[in-house]
């Protein structure tokens, strides 16, 4: 083979995308069922009205040709198949969970089907989460029963008695409802409790908003707040009703940092000061300076995102792309929009210091930046829709403008221009951690930058094998730079010639903190060493990771680690300690939806 | 006639012969339109799309005469008009937790595998069908050239060939 041959050869045994298995296995029994029920005898009415028959066997019964209800079937089916909500999923059951049917418990599997209006209820001691198809979950106490149905911009989740847990899906137009006898709740990207019992109902917002309507009475739930139907409901912490869950962790820690004040709106959080620090960052400084020549700005559906432009591989909503004189913004919403207009990126860790990130740096032209949803911290105020109404913008510099500049100035002027967008710059006290030497003293070793794999050089094909920590711990040059992978349960960091900031950089954003990390050491050296800590992530914010093994029987047996920071001292020798950091974020004075093009 | 009729598909194939070629060479099928498009979605629509046509039209002469290659085959084209659609989106699931936004080099590393597989995927898709169904062949499911040639019925010599232009080919779609 010849030399360069034999980098193609590498690549395409490392790179090529491999299907985990159990992945695999549930799409493919997800394809079954489908196949199956697509596959079963339709009962026609003598009026001509049809309804599916009750699933029976695989080979139908009967051989009556009726060419004109098969079609009015395959077309039925093949829409059907793609639509979303047509069936909810088993995902996880402690213990057991039955379909009501006629009176009788028939249980329901891991993997099963859960068909609208079926009457759904989790036993006497174990609860269970069910997926439906939107991307929604729900998690059922121990004697909950419900049922779902489709509604007219979504689905609804009709709660007959106990408590349930939703992680509604964020979708652009379409809704989850949860209906109790006496209340209604409307989700989009909102995880929230709902308890009914024969007194009343109690609904409280663990993450995102919640619009509850009890009659003709309609409240807007934030995090950790809650309602009752019923006085004879006795108050209780939110965050002793999630105790139960499944990811109770998660959500406590959501709870407990909204309760800190780091992600309420601006009304309830006290700004420290009100006149904007950076005169740069004023909305209205940007009109004199460099413009777009030509914009295009256009509502999206992000179930349909157009095709990324030409050379920004790999992009999808909320994804931002810039070459020289040009810039793609795909189908994010407008706050995110603002938000990156005004150089904060998603994590803190990233934007609350302008020494480093997006904000000291602005965004570069060549990479696609998946810059997720703004989430309330950073851009507070103005009308709901801002946090609805997706757009995309395509947008053309006279000259080729660097990526700082249309990605700061130039963006936050067209915002002004088309959007009709005032705003102005406040701050307020976040949580932070500082990142200090443990007592008991430092861990690793200095090293230098011969002591990592360096990547191949920039004309070189990018053909790059990354060494997994498992290589390192095996005695493997690490790669330069710092990488995170998975391990089962487990997040597994690998530092190569490392330096204590880029680690501190890490533990805030990727490795799962999600605040702002000082270093605090006062060590410039460089390090190498593997990290391996339990993925606390809530599991709306968590990113997919590449796991080495690709395979769950050879990671189901990893035991959880240690958690951040006992695993940080415990490893590394190193300590988190709580501190706060100065945190600005964008209060929209006015805006309007987009002039036409 | 009572009240109510009750009808089938008329149409082969029979049940039982598609469960078990959905048995047998599922896997296969969904393997290699993840390996193709490299997304968990597309993969899922190419394994229904294709035993739904099975199911309605029946089985075509050249399933009959090699269902594993008719499979492969087929998940191979309908893959590659998967990823020329160009309307997949940036991953299974919901989008919005994959997602990381950071532009330092160093921990942007962490995201290098899968920005290499998205660009892998993209110049796989310029190649042309026979060479990715080789390609899939070798480097996903580990077949030999000489397996190869057999499964789509053609020689060892012809296969390596192949596969020869197609390193090469993605060596020039891969550099920048």
């Amino acid at each position: 083979m010849k030399p360069d041959e034999r980098n193609i050869d590498e690549l395409l045994k490392h790179a090529l995308p491999s299907a985990p298995r159990d992945q695999m296995e549930a799409a493919l029994d997800r394809v079954h069922g489908r196949l199956k029920s697509d596959s079963q005898p339709r009962v026609v009415e003598p009026d001509g009205s049809s309804e599916t028959s009750r699933i029976r066997s695989w080979r139908p019964v009967i051989r009556v040709a009726a060419a004109a209800a098969v079609v009015v079937a395959a077309v039925w089916g093949a829409a059907s198949l793609r639509n979303h909500g047509v069936y909810a999923v088993l995902e996880a059951a402690d213990g057991s969970l039955y379909r009501i049917n006629d009176g009788r418990r028939i249980p329901v599997h891991v993997g099963d089907r859960i068909a609208a209006q079926e009457t759904i209820r989790s036993n006497d001691a174990d609860g269970a989460v069910i997926a439906l198809a939107d991307g929604s979950h729900i998690e059922l106490r121990s004697m909950a029963e419900l049922s779902w149905d489709h509604a007219v911009d979504g689905l609804a989740i009709r709660l007959d008695t106990g408590t349930i847990i939703v992680s509604a899906a964020r979708q652009s137009g379409r809704r989850v409802y949860v209906r109790t006898k006496d209340v209604s709740v409307a989700l989009n990207g909102t995880t929230l409790l709902v308890d009914t019992a024969k007194d009343g109902s109690r609904v409280g917002v663990i993450d995102g908003e919640g619009d509850v309507r009890e009659g003709k009475t309609e409240t807007k739930l934030r995090p950790g707040q809650q309602v009752t139907t019923s006085v004879t409901l006795a108050p209780r912490p939110l965050i002793e009703g999630i105790a139960w869950s499944r990811n109770a962790d998660p959500y406590r820690r959501i709870l407990e940092s909204f309760a800190r004040g780091m992600a309420q709106t601006a009304g309830q959080l006290q700004p420290l000061n009100s006149a904007s620090p950076a005169p740069a960052l004023q909305g209205r400084a940007s009109a004199a300076g460099p413009q777009f020549e030509e914009a295009s700005i256009k509502p999206c559906d992000p179930d349909n995102v157009p095709p990324a432009p030409p050379g920004a591989r790999g992009g999808g909503a909320n994804s931002f792309y810039m070459s020289p004189g040009r810039t793609y913004v795909l189908c994010m919403t407008l706050a995110t929009i603002i938000r990156t207009a005004y150089n904060y990126g998603p994590y803190e860790m990233l934007n609350s210091d302008t020494s480093i990130g997006p904000a000291g740096r602005g965004l570069s032209t060549g990479p696609v930046y998946g810059l997720g949803v703004e989430d309330g911290r950073r851009v507070r105020g103005g009308p709901d829709w801002i946090r609805q109404e997706r757009y995309t913008i395509e947008a053309v510099a006279e000259g080729a403008s660097d990526g700082a500049a249309m990605s700061g100035p130039m963006l936050r002027a067209l915002l002004e221009k088309r959007f009709r967008l005032k705003a102005h710059v406040e701050t307020e006290e976040a949580p932070a951690f500082d990142l200090i030497v443990a007592r008991s003293g430092l861990k690793i070793k200095p090293v230098d930058m011969s002591a990592c794999e360096a990547g191949p050089p920039p004309d070189v094909p990018a053909i790059r094998i990354r060494r997994t920590f498992k290589d390192v711990r095996n005695g493997q040059k690490p790669n330069c730079g710092l990488g995170i992978q998975a391990n089962g349960p487990n997040r597994v960091l690998v530092g190569g010639a490392a330096t204590l900031q880029g680690l501190a950089n890490a533990l805030g954003g990727p490795l799962g903190l999600g605040v702002r990390v000082f270093d605090k050491t006062g060590i410039a050296d460089r390090f190498n060493f593997v990290l391996e800590v339990l993925d606390e992530t809530p599991p709306e914010r968590r990113i997919v990771l590449p796991d080495p093994d690709n395979h769950p029987e050879t990671t189901a047996d990893v035991p959880p680690a240690a958690n951040i920071f006992s695993g940080i001292e415990e490893q590394l020798g190193l300590r988190l300690v709580p501190s706060k950091a100065s945190r600005p974020f964008v209060v929209i004075d006015q805006i309007q939806r987009p002039s036409a093009n | 006639m009572s009240s109510v009729a009750v009808f089938r598909r008329p149409s082969e194939p029979l049940a039982e012969d598609l469960e078990d070629a959905f048995r047998e060479h599922s896997r296969l099928v969904y393997r290699t339109a993840y390996s193709v498009t490299g997304s968990a979605q597309d993969a899922e629509d190419v394994v229904q799309t294709l035993f739904l046509q099975l199911l309605r039209r029946g089985f075509p002469p050249a399933f009959k005469q090699n269902p594993k290659g008719y499979l492969y085959r087929a998940a191979v084209n309908l893959s590659l008009n998967a990823v020329k659609s160009g309307k997949r989106r940036a991953s299974a699931g919901d989008p919005e937790q994959l997602e990381i936004a950071d532009s330092r080099p160093d921990v942007h590393d962490a995201d290098a595998k899968d920005d290499l597989q998205a660009r892998l995927v993209a110049a796989i898709a310029q190649l042309n069908p026979r060479a990715v169904e080789m390609l899939i062949l070798r480097y996903e499911h580990d077949t030999s050239e000489a397996e190869i040639g057999r499964l789509l019925g053609t020689s060892r010599a012809v296969v390596a060939v192949t596969l020869f232009r197609a390193r090469a080919r993605l060596k020039k779609l891969l550099t920048p």
